[in-house]
């Protein structure tokens, strides 16, 4: 029974952990301007980061390593420091984003300025950071963003016309106002906004954190296959909203203000409610995972003890980091910088940081010396392949995609 | 130094990605001005749009005033934004006419969004009908003019 | 996995040593494996008789302009120091199991300690797996046989453990020779494997017994006897 539970509280976390301010600001966009036509996009960004964080999970329950002392073992200190820079780079710009976010979804209920409120939820991702306990910050941050199942709630209400919503989702049929660029360009933004980088580096430094071991790869991998996946459902079910309210009048959204309200058109202040209180805590949560990453990017390189498993005294060159990085943070936002634009930015440069993370992962995942018999089956190395190709792709296309269709305007 | 001159590559890379999206429009060429003008016109119409749901909203009580307040306030500012990145293109001589219509139709656009945000801050409940009326019509003269702007001057209509 | 350092076990210092994380007997972290110390004995044979960590190990390995770029720049951030360009060491002794991480029997409080602070024993060369790295492999006749890439241990004691190296790995230096499919024929995915093999084909190995004299200066070693096809330590 306590088994099951604990499994039911890994899929609920991954739900709602999933969605953070790149999915959300992400899929609002792409569902008003092109419905449902990059749905398979969706689909394909969430099969993605399962194979890869079933890979990052399975090392870290086997070996007990997390992503980046892969990286630096399997690519040398060398290229390994320039992947360093490069993912702390992305890691950093979504952890503004993040905190950003969490300030705009403040600034929807108490009418003051999200700059004014910067500091203060600085202050409180810090405080989480520092004293809340690892599994309380993931189980409550992770269950209170499942409010944002309201947005499927709120699909159903507005009554969207499924058969054009499906037709364009399996035909990848773009409104003919739109160009392939611009689709191509939102396409690589989801896929980067699916597979941010930072999801592994936490998921499998949460593992090691957590202490699995060989026994937990069943729950692992439960975790990862419904979670994710339901995750996923949640992001299509904010583009279809958008879809519905926004499309017909050809409306872009640009605003989380924006990303809220057709449910408060579906379902009213109630319903307005859960979706404030989902963006709170899907973006706070998010917020503690990036600015983690940081801190265990950069001490697994340098061999420091990282990780809240510890008391932050024994730890105290990681915490040292977030307190470095939560400032960083802080002072470039209240430099007034959208939090928007840096959300745009980072999907699209997680896109092209993504080979970084992903190569290194699925080489370990496959060496005996430290997985033993639990190294990859086919089928993992068949998908491991395939969307190597497709992340090798998306990191080309991403700038360039970016430049020509100027950030999709 | 195999690793300095990849460093450095990848730097030069990123600014020289960072200025081409940063300071993309400029050359007042006809196409380009009539792309800025159409999305211009576009993301103002956006702005009116959603600050007309977010009205008709909170008139059927969807809508906390604190949200609705922060959604005018960024509609106001996103339209107002829009207007003014397209006031300073130099419009090319063929188009003046339509530039002049242009920023005219887009000035009274972003002068009712500030109406709006006006009547919400003070809780004018009662100009909320109103300003939605004038809403839906601004928007829809503004999809009008996005459409006409499709096409080369003369053509229209 | 956590493997057990039985005696006979034979290990590549590149590629399951170099880089690991350094553990305490309690499991807290401690540092990185940031270079091997390697002792050339007077018979010539060659043991690991430390691991080396912190920014005077590590920069170095950079290589060419920005490692040495860095190696000042860490010196003059604290030119006061005399000690400043000598890495940490933690000695072999110490080592009491060898897994996916490298964990020491101590714990971590005061465990670091110049590498000044024991000297060799008389006769002894100290030098770094690193600059082993740096040698060219030349057949007698002068002929070019590529860049040392790793050296292959032999753990002949378990407690306390010593390591003795028993041959060279040589290539071209590719990249991608962290990966360890030049080692590992089955190691998947299918497609990777082919690739990363084909780009380090040159790949052999060479037990010491075959190699000559090392030249520190030139830093060229030797090779006498046939190269030997790559496998699995």
């Amino acid at each position: 029974m306590k088994k099951f539970f604990s499994v039911a509280l890994g899929i609920l976390t991954a739900i709602g952990g999933f969605v953070d301010i790149g999915d959300l600001v992400t899929n609002a966009q792409v569902g008003a301007r092109l419905g449902w036509s990059l749905g398979l996009v969706v689909m394909v960004g969430v099969l993605g980061i399962c194979v890869f964080a079933e890979m990052s999970g399975r090392v870290a329950a086997v070996s007990h390593r997390a992503t980046f002392d892969l990286v630096r073992e399997r690519l040398g200190p060398r290229v390994g420091l320039l992947n360093l820079l490069g993912s702390m780079a992305v890691t950093l710009l979504t952890f503004i984003a993040e905190i950003g976010g969490v300030a705009l979804a403040i600034e929807l209920v108490v009418s003051v300025h999200y700059v004014l409120l910067v500091p203060l939820v600085a202050g409180l991702v810090w405080l989480i950071l520092w004293k809340a306990r690892f599994s309380l910050m993931e189980n409550v941050l992770g269950l209170v963003g499942l409010s944002l199942i309201v947005f499927v709630v709120a699909l159903w209400q507005l009554d969207p016309d499924w058969g054009h919503l499906g037709s364009q989702l399996v035909t990848v049929d773009k409104p003919s106002d739109e160009t392939w660029p611009v689709w191509s360009y939102y396409a690589v933004a989801l896929f980067g906004a699916a597979l941010t980088p930072y999801e592994v580096f936490f998921f499998s430094s949460g593992g090691v954190e957590e202490h699995w071991q060989v026994e937990d790869l069943t729950t692992m991998r439960l975790n990862v296959f419904i979670g994710f996946p339901l995750g996923g459902l949640l992001s299509l079910a904010i583009a279809g909203c958008t879809a519905v309210v926004f499309g017909p009048l050809d409306a872009s959204v640009d605003t989380l203000g924006q990303v809220g309200l057709p449910v408060a058109v579906a379902l009213g202040k109630l319903g307005l409610a859960f979706a404030i209180i989902g963006f709170v805590a899907a973006t706070l949560g998010a917020a503690c995972e990036t600015g983690l990453s940081t801190g265990y990017s950069i001490a697994q390189y340098f061999g420091w003890q990282w990780g809240k498993y510890v008391k932050p005294r024994d730890a105290s060159r990681f915490h040292l980091t977030l307190i470095i990085v939560t400032l960083l943070a802080m002072a470039i936002l209240v430099t007034g910088v959208d939090p928007i634009l840096v959300t745009e930015v980072s999907v699209v440069f997680s896109a092209v940081a993504l080979p970084l993370t992903y190569f290194p992962i699925l080489v370990v995942a496959n060496d005996p010396d430290y997985l033993g018999e639990h190294v990859n089956g086919r089928l993992a190395n068949g998908l491991g392949m395939i969307y190597l190709v497709l992340i090798g792709v998306a990191a080309t296309a991403a700038i360039p995609l970016m430049i020509w269709t100027r950030m999709g305007a | 130094m195999e690793g300095f001159s990849v460093l450095a590559r990848l730097v030069a890379a990123t600014v020289v990605a960072a200025a081409l999206t940063g300071c993309a429009p400029g050359t007042p060429d006809e196409d380009s001005w009539r792309g800025d003008a159409t999305r211009a016109v576009g993301d103002v119409a956006s702005a009116v749009q959603t600050a007309r749901i977010a009205l008709e909203a909170s008139q059927q009580d969807h809508l906390h005033h604190a949200y609705l307040q922060a959604v005018l306030v960024d509609a106001e500012r996103t339209g107002g934004l829009a207007a003014d990145a397209l006031s300073s293109v130099q419009p090319p001589d063929i188009e003046r006419r339509r530039s002049s219509d242009v920023d005219d139709q887009l000035e009274q656009a972003t002068g009712l969004l500030q109406e709006a945000r006006i009547a919400v801050v003070a809780h004018d409940t009662g100009e909320y009908a109103d300003l939605v009326d004038r809403l839906e019509r601004t928007a829809s003269s503004l999809q009008q003019l996005e459409t006409d702007l499709e096409a080369p001057p003369g053509d229209a209509r | 996995m956590s493997a057990e350092l039985a005696p006979g076990r034979a290990l590549d210092a590149v590629l399951h040593l170099m880089d690991r994380q350094v553990v305490d007997r309690d499991g807290r972290m401690v540092c990185k494996v940031d270079d091997v110390e390697l002792t050339e004995h007077p018979d010539r044979t060659w043991e690991v008789t430390g691991l080396l960590a912190g920014p005077p190990a590590l920069v170095p390995r950079f290589g060419g302009r920005l490692g040495r770029a860095l190696e000042e720049s860490w010196r003059r951030l604290g030119v006061e120091e005399g000690d400043r360009l000598v890495p940490w060491r933690i000695p072999l002794a110490l080592v009491g199991e060898l897994g996916s991480g490298v964990r020491v029997l101590a714990a971590r409080d005061d465990l670091l300690q110049r590498q000044t602070d024991s000297p060799p024993a008389p006769g002894e060369v100290r030098r770094r797996l690193n600059d082993v790295l740096q040698l060219e492999a030349r057949a007698p006749d002068g002929e070019r046989l590529g860049r040392v890439l790793d050296v292959r241990l032999r753990a002949v004691r378990r407690e306390p453990l010593q390591l003795l190296a028993e041959g060279l790995v040589i290539g071209r230096g590719r990249p991608g020779g962290y990966l360890g499919y030049d080692r590992e024929p089955q190691q998947g995915p299918w497609l990777l494997n082919r690739l990363v093999r084909r780009i380090h084909r040159h790949s052999a190995y060479v037990p010491l017994h075959d190699t000559g004299p090392t030249d520190w200066e030139a830093q060229v070693v030797e090779i006498r006897g046939p190269l030997l096809p790559l496998d699995h330590p």
